[in-house]
This record gives structure tokens, C-alpha cells and sequence, in this order.
């Protein structure tokens, strides 16, 4: 066994070095990832923006299983922790507008197991029509075991969600929130919440032992298929993702390259994504430098809205270009 | 004898993980202590419950919250103080019925706050089953919102109007008769 181990992790390691490799890369001229950063309030324009985002992205949508996870953690009616389910509505009838055969929103909470009283806590079942017709909750779905195709170096499978597995389209809607473990929480992180409760508990405390940024990357590469919205319209600054304070920023950050968005993401909150680990290890065309991403929209110094960073993290703040 | 040998995985909190090679959480300490305190009374392993029963005890008391309750079992995050939650408070004072501690008073206090505000069905039969496993009347319940949906739910809302009755489930009394 010990022999099997060391050649283990001298393939991840060799892994890991070529992932390095294609840090320094850059994408073809032409072919940068597309990031979109969009004014935005919970308003009536809310669906026409969203709608219009997707269109600009052709997002493939007509005739697609569709699942949106958003992220519902805990409620606090003094700040702002979950998704708001305005956007999720908006989302959800964008989506159905432009042809989604099924749509089903899934999430599955990583601290508490009452997961319908959150929702109902959150908002959810007052905003979304018929919510508990079109809701899963992941702590407690089918599932199968997954081997990732870029595993963590102690963790090579986890059992995941069939609804998630079985959908042709994953849309992640985080919340944008700064994260006392890892930085910044945004659509890549947000799959945490796929990782089901009934296998791993609640706190799904596996993914801490086998390594938050690690894990982030090794459960992303097992959903190629994701767009990712992010409500930065009222996100949490300082001690996220749960105690932190609310803190508006009155944008949405959307786009399928989910390094991209969440980089670009990251210089809206001010914070550097060069520095955010998760981010630099997920990237294979230097997604983390400005330069390599194709923004539309808002241009980010436009928008940027420092967010307060915790003592810990002072050292992840972007420098003013 | 699974629940005996649950070993603790740090070796300073002698707690039970929901996984294999993880942490110790507030859930499964709890549950596995309402489950080992049916073997108290047989004498080939009391000794070894009455341990893993202490463990747990001193494992729930290291969690408690600023606000005198319980949440998932992280009292602190990076330094920062956590808050309680409805369902784990009552789980952690049925956990520890039968126990005589002046610091009961807390989280009994915490359970009953959280009981008048809160609209969960499983946290408002987790809290009663709580409180009356420590002598706590219980005056009103709220109503649950979304209602009952869940079997777990019903279950928890089944045993909490029994103990209500006076016909408290999982005292050891009921279980010895």
C-alpha cells in the first residue's frame, strides 16, 4: 500500500504540475472566455436582464434538463447569506421563456438538515410559484458514487446527487459572499452544496479534511456542463459566508467559463483572484489575469465595490490599477 | 458496541462524526448518547457507556454557544462566535436528560427563546422533546411553517406530542419499565 501511494501521489503531483503549467497559459486570441457584469436590482427588469444575458451567452437551453442550484445556507433576516429567490425566479422563468424542457432547483444545505424551513425562512416559497413542486433537496436525493476526472489528492470520488448527475445544464447562482476559509464563495464553491447530507452529514466535514480548494476543484470537474450566475446585487462582505454583513454591490457577474466569472467576480469585491487559491488551481488558460477574459458590460473598475475583508484575509485585496 | 467503539477522531473532543475519519458533530454525539443510554443497565458494558456517556456530555458542553444553545457543533469559526440553532439545542438537552448541572439553566433559556420564534417543524419537536425531557412545561407551540412534510418530521412532531402527554420516550425510566 505504501508503494501504491507514493505512485499515487506522484501522478497527482506530476498532475498538479502540469496543471501549473497551464496556469501560464494563455487562451488563443479570439477565443477568451466571455464574463458578463450587469447593473442589476431585484426589480421587474430582473427577468428581461437575465433573459437577455443568457441569449448573449447562448446558454443551450431549448429542450434541456435544467437544474439551478442556488445557494441556501442558513437564515438571518439582518444580513444577506442565500440567493436571493427573486433571481432565482428570474432565472427560472428566463430559462423556460427560451425552451427548458424541465427545470428543477436543488440544493442541499451544509449546516442544517431542515432544508424546507430554510426555503421558507429564505423567502422561497412566498417569491417562486408552486416552489415545493420544483425543488429537490440534494441532503436527501438519490445518489451515486462519482469518481472525478481531477480528483483531490485524498479524495478521488464522492456519491453526488442524481438529479444534478442526470441534468443536461447546471446553473450555479451563488450568492457573493467573502468565505473565512477560503477567501471569497462564489459559483465554483457554491457545489458544495451538491455533496449530499445523508452520506456526508451536516457539516459535510469530508470536504475540510480532504481540503476545502482541493475539493472545490475536484467536485467542479465532475459537472463540465455549468453557466454560472452570480447575485452580487446584495452580497456579504466580511466574515462570510454566514456572520458577515450585508453589502450591496448591484450587479450581476454571469458566464459558462466558471474561473472566469468567479475571477472576475473576485475585482468586483476587490478582491485579487490571483490570490484566491481554488481559482488558481482550476485554471487551464490563465482565467485569473484580467487580460485573458473578454468582459461585456459594466467594466469592473465601474462597478468595484471593495468588500471588507477580515483581518486573516486583508492580503487577498486587489491593488487599485 | 459499534457506538462504544466510535473512536474519536481529535483526540481531545471524544465526540461521534458523521463520516468515517472526520470530526465529531453535535447530531450523531447526540444520538449516539439517547442510544447508549439503553445499555446502561446491562453489566457487562456500563461501565464502558458510562464513558463514551461522559464523553459526549463534556463534548456538548465544550460547543456551547454564545447564546446558550447548540448549532451544528462549531461554536467558533476562525475565532468568530457562532450562533445556536432550534433543532440542535433541543437535540443536545434530550441528549443530556438525567444529568444535574447548574449550567442546564442556559440552554434550557436558549431552548424556550428559540421555541416561542420558531417555525420549523423539526426544530419546534426537537426543542419539546428537550425541555420536557428536563421538566420544562411547554405553554404554546407555534404552528410549524410549511407544515408537517417530511416522515422524519411527522415522526419527531409524534414523539413530541407523546412526551407532552407525559409519556416520555426516551427517559431511561419508561425504557427500565
Amino acid at each position: 500500500m505504501p508503494h501504491e501511494m507514493t505512485r499515487r501521489r506522484a501522478i497527482l503531483a506530476a498532475g498538479a504540475a502540469a496543471c501549473a503549467a497551464a496556469c501560464t497559459r494563455r487562451p488563443a486570441p479570439g477565443r477568451e472566455p466571455l464574463v458578463s457584469v450587469l447593473k442589476a436590482d431585484y426589480g421587474d427588469g430582473l427577468f428581461d436582464a437575465v433573459r437577455r444575458l443568457l441569449v448573449e451567452h447562448k446558454v443551450p437551453l431549448k429542450g434541456r434538463r435544467v437544474v439551478l442550484k442556488p445557494n441556501l445556507v442558513e437564515y438571518d433576516e439582518s444580513t444577506a447569506i442565500n440567493t436571493n429567490p427573486k433571481l432565482v425566479l428570474a432565472v427560472m422563468e428566463a430559462c423556460r421563456s427560451l425552451g427548458a424542457a424541465a427545470l428543477t432547483i436543488a440544493e442541499g444545505p451544509g449546516h442544517r438538515r431542515p432544508t424546507w424551513d430554510l426555503a421558507e425562512a429564505a423567502g422561497y416559497f412566498a417569491e417562486i410559484p408552486e416552489f415545493e413542486k420544483t425543488f429537490v433537496d440534494l441532503n436527501l436525493d438519490e445518489i451515486e458514487e462519482v469518481k472525478f476526472p481531477r480528483p483531490a489528492p485524498d479524495l478521488e470520488a464522492l456519491w453526488l446527487p442524481q438529479t444534478v448527475l442526470a441534468c443536461d445544464l447546471l446553473i450555479s447562482l451563488p450568492k457573493m459572499k467573502t468565505h473565512h476559509w477560503v477567501g471569497a464563495t462564489l459559483g465554483m464553491k457554491n457545489l458544495f452544496g451538491l455533496v449530499p447530507g445523508q452520506v456526508y452529514g451536516w457539516p459535510k466535514n469530508i470536504l475540510h479534511w480532504a481540503g476545502i480548494h482541493e475539493c472545490i476543484v475536484a467536485i467542479n470537474s465532475a459537472f463540465p456542463n455549468m453557466f454560472t450566475i452570480v447575485d452580487g446585487i446584495e452580497g456579504m462582505e466580511g466574515n462570510g459566508p454566514i456572520q458577515g454583513r450585508r453589502k450591496h454591490a448591484g450587479v450581476i457577474v454571469a458566464g459558462a467559463d466558471r474561473v472566469a466569472v468567479d475571477a472576475t467576480a473576485c475585482r468586483v469585491m476587490g478582491i485579487d483572484p490571483r490570490r484566491i487559491r481554488y481559482l488558481r488551481m482550476a485554471q487551464d488558460a490563465g482565467q485569473t489575469e484580467e487580460q485573458n477574459v473578454r468582459q461585456i458590460g459594466e467594466p469592473v473598475h465601474a462597478v468595484r465595490t471593495d468588500f471588507d475583508l477580515i483581518p486573516e484575509y486583508r492580503r487577498l485585496r486587489l491593488n487599485r490599477g | 458496541m459499534f457506538l462504544l467503539g466510535a473512536k474519536p477522531d481529535v483526540p481531545s473532543e471524544e465526540a461521534w462524526s458523521w463520516f468515517p475519519n472526520t470530526a465529531g458533530w453535535l447530531t450523531p454525539t447526540a444520538l449516539a448518547m439517547l442510544a447508549l443510554r439503553r445499555w446502561r443497565s446491562n453489566p457487562e458494558l456500563s461501565a464502558a457507556v458510562e464513558r463514551r456517556l461522559a464523553n459526549g456530555e463534556a463534548y456538548l458542553w465544550s460547543r456551547l454557544c454564545r447564546d446558550g444553545g447548540w448549532n451544528h457543533g462549531s461554536s467558533k469559526a476562525l475565532g468568530y462566535e457562532a450562533d445556536s440553532y432550534p433543532e440542535t439545542t433541543g437535540q443536545a438537552l434530550l441528549a443530556l436528560q438525567g444529568t444535574r448541572d447548574r449550567r442546564l439553566e442556559q440552554p434550557l433559556a436558549a431552548a424556550e427563546r428559540h421555541l416561542a420564534r420558531c417555525r420549523s417543524a423539526e426544530g419546534i419537536a426537537w426543542l419539546q422533546l428537550g425541555l420536557l425531557a428536563h421538566g420544562r412545561s411547554i405553554a404554546s407551540i407555534p404552528a410549524p411553517s410549511p407544515p408537517l412534510r417530511t416522515i422524519p418530521e411527522i415522526a419527531l412532531s409524534l414523539l413530541a406530542a407523546r412526551a407532552r402527554g407525559g409519556d416520555h420516550v426516551f427517559s431511561e425510566a419508561r425504557r427500565a419499565a
